[in-house]
């Protein structure tokens, strides 16, 4: 088990590191595409562009929505060095301790503004009847079953948020026991 | 309430608070919060191990008081 555990934990810290780096790289992909937006360095291409999203002004909507995203990746990338340091202290065996605590409790509150970015650029997408713009992150394809899944999620983490602070307050009274 | 007297004990057997934890396997840390009545409870695993070190009885640590 204890081999099982430092292959997982290790394959984990490996996978996080890979996609933190994917993050990164959107992160600057979409900065440069905000910038060529915001000063208008695709003048040419821009009336090409604005046929995919119709009767909209794509340098305001583009810049909202693509920093909207920015943010969504932002919060992606906040979870992904939670979990890290959170496998590091598995790995150490320092189970419940409190930063472990905090650790999940930061993966909460960025999942929360996770959803709620999303939210927002799917009312927006709407309410501006923009479309085909991405497919990351279901972008102008909302669907209420992705909600769904979203809130499960963030029971889940709750649930185990829950199951950490309990176990930091059972393992302070088990210390206090010479 | 219950109050441990092991500082009387370890006085009258001349053994430092070092020396005991050394010999029972626990930190220096953790013998000063017992001696100070900080401790929630103790192991009776720390008990019989005090115990026989100190050659006495766990009613000549523990006592309660009123």
């Amino acid at each position: 088990m204890n081999t099982l555990n430092k292959i997982v934990f290790r394959i984990a810290r490996l996978l996080i590191q890979v996609f933190l780096i994917i993050m990164y790289f959107f992160e600057v992909i979409f900065l440069i595409g905000m910038i060529i937006l915001l000063f208008h360095l695709d003048n040419d291409n821009a009336s090409t562009y604005s046929r995919g999203i119709a009767n909209t002004n794509i340098y305001v909507n583009g810049s909202i929505i693509i920093i909207l995203i920015m943010l969504m990746l932002v919060t992606l990338i906040l979870i992904s060095k939670n979990i890290k340091k959170i496998i590091y202290n598995l790995d150490r065996k320092n189970y419940f301790i409190q930063n472990n605590a905090i650790s999940i409790r930061n993966i909460l509150y960025s999942f929360i503004a996770f959803i709620g970015f999303n939210l927002i650029i799917n009312v927006y997408t709407s309410i501006n009847k923009l479309q085909n713009i991405s497919g990351i992150f279901n972008i102008g394809h909302s669907s209420i079953i992705n909600y769904i899944i979203y809130f499960i999620i963030l029971i889940t983490i709750y649930v185990i948020y829950n199951v950490f602070k309990q176990g930091i307050k059972v393992q302070q009274d088990s210390d206090s026991v010479i | 309430m219950i109050e441990i007297n092991l500082d009387v004990v370890m006085l009258k057997r001349h053994i430092s608070s070092k020396e005991l934890a050394k010999r029972i396997g626990i930190t220096q840390a953790n013998l000063s919060i017992l001696k100070n009545n900080k401790a929630k409870g103790i192991r009776f695993n720390t008990l019989e191990k005090i115990c026989k070190e100190l050659n006495c009885n766990p009613g000549d640590i523990i006592k309660r008081i009123s």
